[in-house]
């Protein structure tokens, strides 16, 4: 990415980020059932919707690692991968805030909850073992990756078909028009964080992949 | 029974209810914007250590006889 498509990004997301709280505390109306707290919406759904996208990009990268052997591929993963944890988190922290307030509980061993703990902790290992497995355990922790997007489809088709009270999928495109422009400006903005995030990450995956070069050079 | 049209399940009433929402809400948000400035101090200090091992590099690279 240039460092001109970067600030451009910055720039937007900034805007994004300012206009959204704007948008979800005085224009979105209040949901009928839930209430207030139903505002966590806007930002837990986008926080899921990155942990899906990035965990197809981090298994993207590890089929062509796991391949072809790419090295591309695989620090195409490695950034991937932790932005999953990353998002992942947001959206196991941010659920229980809402459920508490609309279902009473914290938390509840649905299948929808569940299946997203487990993708969680697959790219916790992921993470574990690229970090503790030395370069062996990174054909182990792609095929962790690859693991972990099949299960994607699962979890967000799960609340369809199991019985649950976690909102369907149709709760986006049946939306109240009036919270709409909330959502898909938080939606955005959320997307282009986590989009100069994962450029973040990955120019640092390279420059360190970089260096590990340069000191096996120094060493011959 | 059937599922409301927005996806939205109503909210059970037969429990006494003590979480106000707001504070939920502010949790929620604050844990966001903790945890993506939090990621950004970690690769900020990631990128830190990289450029002392590239300073150390140069070093070791220059220290090198040439062949």
């Amino acid at each position: 990415m240039s460092q001109k498509t970067f600030s451009i990004g910055t720039l937007l997301a900034a805007l994004g980020m300012l206009a959204a709280p704007m948008l979800i505390f005085l224009s979105a109306p209040v949901e009928r059932e839930m209430g207030f707290v139903q505002k966590i919406f806007y930002f837990h759904v986008p926080c899921a919707w990155l942990m899906f996208l990035f965990t197809f990009v981090c298994a993207a990268g590890s089929l062509a690692f796991l391949v072809k052997s790419s090295r591309r591929g695989d620090q195409v993963a490695a950034a991937a991968g932790e932005l999953v944890v990353l998002f992942g988190l947001l959206v196991l922290l941010t659920g229980p805030l809402w459920a508490r307030k609309a279902w009473g509980r914290w938390w509840v061993w649905d299948v929808r909850l569940t299946s997203s703990l487990m993708l969680w902790m697959i790219f916790v290992a992921y993470l574990l073992a690229r970090q503790y497995g030395g370069p062996a355990a990174r054909r182990l922790a792609a095929g962790l990756a690859v693991f972990g997007a099949a299960e994607v489809p699962l979890i967000y088709v799960s609340v369809n078909i199991w019985r649950t009270i976690h909102p369907k999928t149709e709760v986006v495109r049946t939306l109240d028009p009036g919270m709409r422009p909330a959502f898909w400006t938080s939606f955005a903005a959320i997307t282009m964080l986590g989009l100069l995030l994962f450029a973040l990450r990955l120019a640092l995956e390279r420059a360190r992949s970089d260096v590990e070069d340069l000191y096996l050079a120094t060493e011959d | 029974m059937q599922s409301p049209p927005d996806g939205f399940e109503p909210v059970v009433t037969h429990m006494t209810e003590t979480v106000g929402a707001a504070p939920l809400v502010v949790v929620a948000y604050g844990i966001i914007w903790a945890a993506v400035l939090l990621y950004l101090w970690i690769l900020h200090r990631r990128q830190a250590r990289l450029r002392t091992e590239i300073d150390d590099l140069s070093r070791r690279l220059a220290e090198k006889p040439r062949a």
